[in-house]
């Protein structure tokens, strides 16, 4: 029953309620939309970058004068629990054929087995190549495309996207071909790549990579790719919560509105509390009867608000960012409803104290 | 069963002082039917608040079957004012949001009675008062008549043992207060002890004991 005196309170001043239920509406769904938005730039960087999380790469130290890494450097790191995949670097002019224009990129010379190993999609022998998407659309060149590099022609295989492993701007020959341009005798690789298949053998890898090859001096540089992942990670949740922060903003003077409303309830109100009083309701039912007025403002207007954030969130995921929502956007849901309810719960306090220290004598004389 | 010792009523300070009851001293058995009477202004609802536990002496104590009222507690009040009492009020204060069946049910609801049980015995107290046919009515919808008694009917809810009534006539044609008074007669018939307020001279017929108030000092018990 106190549920049904709280609904018939509301409905007794009902476009006031009306008001205070929007400014819920509008303020869960700013926070939820918004963290719906932050879980959405999170989820479309692990589609594009979390395939590389399982890399470490590892650069010779130029501060140290160190330009590259010999076969002897590839041998000894053969002992870890990891693919090592040696990768030849250079940059030169390409010749688009049936454009009749030069191109200047990034080339990259990758054992054929070793290809398969980094997530590329592609897969390249010795008379083709594989280009970036950055390239192939600069170029305007797709798959069938022929390229000539040192006046031997190559056929455009595959087309693979940007990632941290190579630069934008980038192809991939098979270690013999860019030995073939580049040096037959040509072991001196620019950086080498180690693939580790278990997540969770990063670090233990990265450190014995750093105790194989930094002994003496410190050779190279290493980095895994997973720390880089977990920076952006951690700064997109930051975003997030700054963001939900904004939408919290909308959500505060909503609570202001039902508190504003509850007040106003109070006061309209006097005599029927100390009718209940004077009939034996305790101050805490006074309270209780308060508070469910304000659970229902906030339950309806924190489930109305929770999906409407669900529709933005689905445009802005889906047109703006280009992916698709997921578990995330209920996570966001979930804690905008709870911020909906407990504001305005938190927001009815006050006015549910105020009603019930009402003495009931001076609330019958009020009319 | 009730009784005032020494009771005093002040209310403000220093100029502003109003001395409202002074010095009360009374007794109030089980089963009476007591009727406090005198002219407008001289205290009689106050002692009435006092007597229900709306309201707290200044000085001096209130009794409920030889216990000091002044030890019990904010939420001992309150369940003496749900069970033991019921009040029946001038202007009727029925819930406005609330139907008569609803407005009979609530000190049941704050009792924590069961729904099946609120409806069985809201029903059976409208009937008793004559308005079984006027369950699904809004306080607007009937007449003072109609809503005095839905009033009466809210106040044995929880089978209280006294019944406070503020001039319970006080707002009625002399027809309605008529029957108004004779539920009240009956009640008290049953065993329910009676408090009432009044200062109609033609209802002193109803009451086994009747205390003259002026000036807010007892002037005269008179026991039928």
């Amino acid at each position: 029953m106190y549920f049904e005196l709280a609904k018939r309170n509301l409905k007794r001043n009902l476009l006031r309620s009306i008001l205070a239920l929007l400014g819920i509406i509008i303020g869960v769904a700013a926070i939820s939309s918004l963290g719906i938005l932050g879980g959405g730039l999170k989820q479309g960087i692990m589609e594009n970058l979390g395939s590389i999380s399982n890399y470490i790469i590892v650069f010779p130290n130029y501060q140290n004068g160190y330009t590259s890494f010999d076969k002897r450097d590839i041998e000894k790191l053969r002992v870890l629990n990891c693919k090592v995949i040696p990768v030849y670097a250079t940059s030169d002019f390409v010749y688009i054929k049936g454009k009749n224009r030069k191109a200047y990129a990034n080339i990259f010379g990758i054992d054929k087995n070793d290809i398969k190993y980094l997530n590329l999609k592609v897969k390249v022998s010795d008379t083709s190549v594989a280009v970036d998407t950055f390239f192939s659309n600069v170029n305007d060149v797709n798959v069938g495309n022929q390229l000539e590099i040192k006046n031997i022609s190559l056929r455009i295989c595959g087309i693979y996207n940007s990632t941290f492993l190579f630069p934008d701007n980038s192809l991939i020959l098979t270690a013999k071909t860019y030995r073939r341009f580049y040096g037959e005798n040509n072991y001196n690789y620019s950086r080498i790549i180690l693939y580790v298949k278990n997540i969770n053998d990063i670090d233990k890898i990265k450190n014995e990579t750093d105790k194989i090859l930094n002994r003496k001096e410190k050779k190279c540089i290493i980095i895994s790719l997973n720390s880089i992942l977990e920076a952006i990670n951690g700064v997109i949740t930051k975003v997030s919560y700054f963001l939900m922060g904004i939408g919290a903003i909308s959500l505060l003077v909503a609570g202001i509105g039902i508190g504003n409303v509850m007040l106003m309830s109070v006061v309209e109100r006097t005599t029927e509390i100390g009718v209940m009083r004077s009939i034996g309701a305790s101050k805490k039912d006074i309270i209780i009867l308060f508070l469910y007025e304000a659970l229902i403002l906030g339950v309806i207007g924190s489930l109305i608000g929770a999906f409407l954030s669900l529709f933005f969130g689905y445009l802005i995921v889906h047109y703006l960012l280009k992916t698709s929502l997921s578990y995330y956007a209920i996570f966001y849901m979930i804690i905008g409803i709870i911020f909906g309810i407990l504001t305005s719960l938190i927001s009815a306090l006050y006015p549910a104290y105020k009603a019930s220290k009402l003495d009931p004598i001076k609330s019958l004389r009020n009319e | 069963m009730i009784e005032a010792k020494n009771v005093w009523k002040i209310y403000g300070k220093g100029e502003a002082k109003t001395i409202a009851l002074k010095n009360i001293n009374l007794k109030i058995e089980e089963g009476e039917f007591v009727m406090i009477m005198g002219p407008s202004g001289c205290g009689k609802s106050t002692l009435l608040n006092i007597l229900a536990l709306l309201d707290t002496p200044t000085k001096g104590e209130v009794y409920y079957k030889g216990r000091r009222t002044s030890s019990m507690s904010e939420n001992e009040r309150a369940i003496f004012r749900r069970k033991i009492s019921g009040f029946i009020f001038q202007q009727f204060h029925l819930i406005k949001t609330l139907t008569a069946l609803e407005n009979v049910e609530l000190p049941m609801m704050l009792d924590e009675r069961d729904k099946s049980y609120r409806r069985k015995r809201a029903k059976k107290l409208l009937e008793m008062v004559g308005l079984g046919d006027r369950l699904n009515h809004y306080p607007h919808q009937l007449s003072g008549g109609q809503q005095q008694r839905v009033a009466i009917a809210r106040a044995l809810a929880n089978n209280p043992k006294i019944i406070f009534a503020d001039e319970p006539t006080g707002n009625l044609d002399s027809k309605s207060g008529m029957a108004v008074m004779s539920i009240l007669k009956g009640l008290n018939e049953k065993g329910i002890t009676i408090i009432m307020v009044t200062h109609e001279q033609e209802l002193t017929k109803y009451a086994s004991k009747i205390i003259k108030l002026r000036d807010g000092e007892i002037v005269e018990i008179i026991n039928k």
